[in-house]
């Protein structure tokens, strides 16, 4: 409360001062299409100071004396300028900046490409980010251009398996992730059963991971936040843009709708395989098969009210289905039927306004729903039973938040979030012939949460600052309340201008948590929450890091290394022995399971260390990341009670990320990574279990296999590595802009184990001698695909 | 030489084509070899005995699984009186006659088993009371000519009921079985009448649909989706706790890791405790009774 009450007292007094000065502010454009651009860096060397343009490329000064001033504009993915001004009355300037590949055609420049750890001198979380033309330039699985999956090049930060959209952060499972897209929590984010991932790379500007030092206004994971924005939309022109994938094509459209004032982004990616599987059952006999589809369309409006008001809206949309049949479309209409669907709504809305050159707010709604299903139809001379699995999601949330800048040297934020859940972890009903009954139900819950947050920005001096924030939440579940006070600590001390040190410390709730199954298989994830006797899962992090910008080579290399501790408290596991299929399924043993009852709470450490080394620019740019790291919890009742490791334990990791500019069209990419086996849990032996004669008591026909286990993740499996290549051609046209890509993934057709299994040695079925083998299911792998862009381009 | 790139990287796309499979073995610690032990007794019935011996994956056949034939296997009552098994053929089942060593309800009974340097115990107790059936039906539903399938397709519904005995102290717990015997006559893809002997065991305790308890009535209905069935036995088991935990585990087992890209695609369990009573060794050591009703298909 003293807090609050020192922060009101110092905002009554930012009032009753006045400036004799001017004010300086302005707005950063992409010269080609007149697009904001986030995260643009203008700067005043005379005064040192900087400023970090925000998601509609404002920027602002305030008031600054009247003087002669040069400005230094920068951003990734456009050449920096130098802009000379004497600034004599209150102006607002418009920054048009050329992208790279304009300049590439003329002139070849050192030009600043690689942003990935972002400013060194700031305060900031560890944090890690790409932009959406970084992520171009990555090779990707079957060509898909995926920011989920080009993260996991970055230390700490691992694929859950080979081709998976997941991701685990310093020891933390998939569920301990919050995605937020447009600040909007996105429960599922993946398609094609976790192969790639729902974030579709030409309808965002950048994907931004803190997995580390997380500012107080974030909460409610325990590893990451994975703060995803879609591109802001196009005030100027129409453009289009969209490619022609093997898995997928899409299309994104830009229009302004009113000019300079308001403008529109739609963006839709869809797969088309399921029409070429289609096409191909038309002329087959059988109903027999398997097909999917998946899409995602994301839409977006931005409205420039005026100078110091903006509004935006959003939606995003995903499904996937799959469909597994069997039958015979000649015979008869009888078929059976497997289909299972994934779904994510997403909109919201958000007004900003800045009150004056020291205060602004912002109002946001927004909501998400996410829904899972599979249905199950026989059908039978015209018999039709039907068995149908549910689990939904429903949220809503608003956040305000007001950041107040009492000085260049003391900035606030303070804010609020309430959110409402309605969760539906899963159902099972029975529909015979328009006959519903209901099977199974694992009971909804509704929940509100909320909390309160205030985050300090402080320069203490020219070296040291810090930002310190705390949290507060309250989750009420079953008019049970679970409260959290969350510290937030991140400082950072400048050694020199290219040198800094950082330190942070951070305590993180999470009240919701998901059920994933503990193996592989398709992915299904019950999202259930704190009840009466689940407790909400705490973690606790403290990371040292040193950044030091190399003095060689026009600065262009950035040495990163980061240690960091995380013991995490109540993370949750099935049981040994039970899945979701114990929920879910239909087994009389599982009649009157309770979910809380088949899990389990346990303990969990992570500690490691991260290195990387980027190379931001010239002809060739990239990266070279490690992460030496262990991963161990304790549950009561598994493993005998005793530490084993967790899948994800990964003690070491190595990525090699390079970019060449060939020439001003080609360009090269690779990737190398390598990782530790997995850690898996193996039968040491197996013996078979003979189906019983029970009228005679002896051995009768057939009989099962059985395991003897050893500890809980006590081998691993082989050593991942693969390399990734791709070739890049871009062409400049009259309309615009055409990049062709072909690429290899697992260039050297490394067979690295996706599951293993028990096989009869010789492969003799009949044989009694077994051996464990590995399986590989993701060889050399070739790919195409274009990518174009039409849009108006102004001359120079 | 740029140019010599691009070409050195084109042909590394075109050759990249290939496609392979698999496949790797996998080292794992040595495991110390143990005895399997599968023992059952029931009332009326000669008591039986099966064994084997397993080795670990590291060995240079794998985890090979050998069938004992000269294990020496004896059985106790309570009273301490011993009866030594003896294999009657060779596929390491062991055997009592039921005329030297009867097996009564309610009676504790003591396995050994010694092979080489092995040795292994367990105990057991038979069930007091069995359940029996209360009811007991049988219909034809439908027949149905498949042209590419074998034969005329026919399904019997099987309903029954049986009063719940079980109690949590006693640890009771049921299975309904079928088990046809005699002459099963069936007819093969050529036409030809073939006659063998086939028993089939399973029990409701994998069947989804087939229980439903009503106050302490436990109604059993199931399917017989069998060509060629004219006649059989139905049983209605009532398990000893240790033969009734053994079978949930390894029923729990059998979608653990299967190579099969079907099985794959279930969702896996995880790590699933072993259940067994048998000290130094594993599989089980169990009891169980009977009730069955004779039945003719019409």
């Amino acid at each position: 409360m003293k807090l609050l009450l020192s922060f009101l007292l110092m905002f009554t007094i930012f009032f009753g001062v006045q400036s004799q000065t001017f004010q300086l502010k302005g707005i950063v454009l992409e010269d080609k299409n007149s697009r904001a651009l986030e995260e643009a860096s203008v700067y005043i060397p005379i005064l040192n100071k900087k400023i970090i343009t925000d998601k509609n490329g404002l920027f602002d000064f305030g008031q600054l004396p009247q003087s002669h001033y040069q400005l230094q504009i920068e951003h990734v993915a456009c050449h920096t300028i130098e802009l000379n001004i004497i600034l004599l009355s209150d102006t607002l300037l418009t920054i048009p900046l050329i992208t790279h590949s304009r300049i590439l055609k003329e002139v070849k420049i050192e030009e600043k490409k690689l942003d990935i750890t972002g400013d060194i001198k700031k305060p900031q979380p560890t944090v890690v980010k790409l932009s959406s033309k970084n992520i171009l330039d990555i090779p990707a699985l079957i060509g898909e251009k995926d920011p989920v999956k080009a993260l996991t090049l970055l230390p700490g930060i691992k694929q859950p398996y080979e081709g998976a959209a997941g991701i685990y952060v310093r020891g933390g499972g998939p569920e301990q992730n919050l995605f937020l897209l447009n600040n909007t929590p996105m429960y599922h984010s993946s398609h094609f059963f976790g192969l790639i991932s729902n974030i579709n790379n030409n309808a965002i500007t950048d994907i931004k991971l803190i997995k580390g030092g997380f500012p107080a206004r974030y909460g409610g994971r325990l590893s990451s936040i994975v703060d995803i924005n879609t591109k802001p939309s196009n005030y100027q022109n129409v453009q289009i843009e969209g490619g022609l994938g093997i898995l997928s094509s899409n299309l994104t459209v830009g229009i302004p709708v009113v000019k300079k004032k308001a403008g529109l982004m739609i963006s839709a990616r869809r797969t088309l395989l399921d029409y070429a599987i289609n096409t191909y059952k038309k002329y087959s006999t059988s109903d027999n098969g398997v097909n999917f589809m998946f899409y995602d369309l994301n839409g977006r409006y931005d409205h420039h009210i005026s100078d110091r008001t903006q509004f935006s809206a959003f939606i995003f949309t995903d499904e996937d289905n799959l469909e597994i049949s069997e039958g015979n479309v000649i015979t008869s209409t009888d078929k059976d039927v497997l289909t299972q669907q994934w779904a994510n709504l997403l909109y919201g809305a958000e007004i900003k306004h800045q009150f004056n050159d020291k205060l602004k707010s912002s109002l946001l709604f927004n909501a998400a729903n996410y829904a899972f299903k599979v249905d199950n139809l026989h059908d039978y001379e015209d018999d039709k039973v039907q068995f149908i699995l549910t689990s939904k999601i429903k949220d809503y949330n608003f956040i305000n938040n007001w950041h107040f800048d009492y000085s260049d040297n003391l900035k606030f934020l303070l804010g609020g979030q309430f959110t409402t859940h309605n969760f539906s972890p899963g159902s099972v009903e029975k529909n015979h012939n328009e006959v519903v009954e209901q099977l199974k139900t694992i009971p909804d819950y509704d929940a509100i949460d909320g909390s309160v947050y205030l985050e300090t920005e402080h320069k203490h001096t020219n070296n040291l600052s810090s930002n310190i924030g705390l949290r507060y939440n309250l989750f009420n579940v079953n008019d049970i309340k679970h409260h959290s006070i969350e510290p937030r600590v991140s400082t950072k001390y400048l050694i020199n201008e290219n040198t800094s040190l950082k330190a942070s410390y951070t305590r993180m709730q999470q009240p919701i948590m998901s059920l994933s199954n503990p193996g592989l298989g398709l992915p299904l994830d019950l999202w259930v929450m704190t009840t009466d006797n689940i407790k909400p899962m705490y973690s606790q992090q403290i990371s040292l890091g040193l950044d030091k910008r190399l003095e060689f080579w026009k600065n262009n290399f950035i040495f990163s290394t980061e240690l960091y501790y995380k013991p995490m408290k109540n993370i949750i596991t099935y049981k040994d022995g039970y899945s979701s299929d114990n929920l879910t399924g239909l087994d009389p043993l599982d009649e009157g399971v309770i979910w809380e009852e088949i899990v389990s709470q346990g303990n969990g450490i992570s500690y490691g260390g991260e290195l990387l080394f980027t190379k931001t620019a010239g002809d060739f740019s990239g990266w070279v990341g490690y992460t030496l790291s262990w991963t161990k919890a304790k549950h009561e009742g598994i493993n005998n009670d005793k530490y084993f490791p967790l899948r994800y334990d990964r003690r070491h990791d190595l990525s090699l990320v390079g970019f060449y500019q060939l020439t001003s069209k080609w360009k090269i990419n690779f990737s190398w990574v390598y990782g530790t086996g997995q850690a898996i849990t193996l039968p040491e032996s197996v013996y078979t279990l003979p189906n019983f004669d029970l009228s005679n008591n002896t051995s009768g026909v057939g009989y099962e296999t059985l395991f003897i286990q050893s500890e809980r993740n006590e081998y691993r499996m082989k050593a991942f590595h693969k390399l990734d290549i791709g070739m890049q051609r871009t062409a400049q046209h009259k309309w615009g802009e055409s990049t062709f890509e072909i690429g290899v993934y697992n260039a050297y057709n490394r067979k690295n184990p996706y599951f293993y299994a028990i096989s009869s040695m010789d492969d003799d079925p009949s044989s009694n001698q077994r051996n464990i083998r590995s399986y590989s299911v993701f060889p050399i792998i070739p790919s195409l695909s274009y990518t174009f862009k039409i849009g108006k381009r102004k001359k120079q | 030489m740029k140019e010599k790139v691009i070409i050195f990287l084109l042909m590394l796309f075109f050759f990249s084509c290939l496609q392979n499979e698999t496949i790797d073995e996998l080292k794992i610690d040595a495991f110390k070899p143990q005895l399997v032990v599968y023992g059952l007794l029931s009332p009326e019935k000669d008591p039986f005995v099966n064994v084997r011996l397993i080795k670990g994956f590291e060995e240079p056949n794998g985890a090979e699984e050998d069938l004992i034939h000269n294990a020496e296997v004896i059985l106790y009552n309570a009273l301490g009186e011993g009866i030594l098994l003896t294999e009657v053929d060779t596929t390491g089942n062991y055997y009592a006659d039921k005329q030297q060593f009867a097996i009564s309800k309610g009676e504790r009974y003591t396995l050994e088993v010694n092979y080489d340097k092995l040795s292994v115990t367990a105990e057991c107790e038979v069930p007091v009371e069995g359940a029996v059936w209360n009811s007991f039906t049988h219909t034809k539903t439908y027949e149905i000519v498949q042209p590419f399938y074998l034969g005329n397709y026919i399904t019997n519904i099987i309903s029954g009921n049986w009063v719940d005995v079980s109690t949590q102290t006693e640890q009771y717990y049921y299975v309904g079985g079928v088990d046809v015997t005699d002459a099963f006559i069936a007819t093969n893809l050529h036409g030809d009448t073939i006659i063998e002997n086939y028993r089939i065991g399973f029990n409701v305790l994998y069947d989804p649909y087939a229980i439903t308890t009503v106050n302490d009535t436990i109604h059993y209905q199931g399917e017989i989706s069998y060509n060629g069935w004219i006649k059989g036995y139905y049983h209605l088991i009532t398990m000893e706790e240790n033969y009734y935990n053994f079978s949930v585990t390894s029923s729990r087992m059998k979608n653990l890791i299967d190579p099969n890209i079907g099985n794959f695609l279930i969702s896996y369990k995880g790590i699933l405790p072993e259940f067994t009573n048998i000290e130094g060794g594993v599989g089980f050591f169990g009891a169980y009774l009977t009730d069955s009703v004779y039945f003719e298909m019409k």
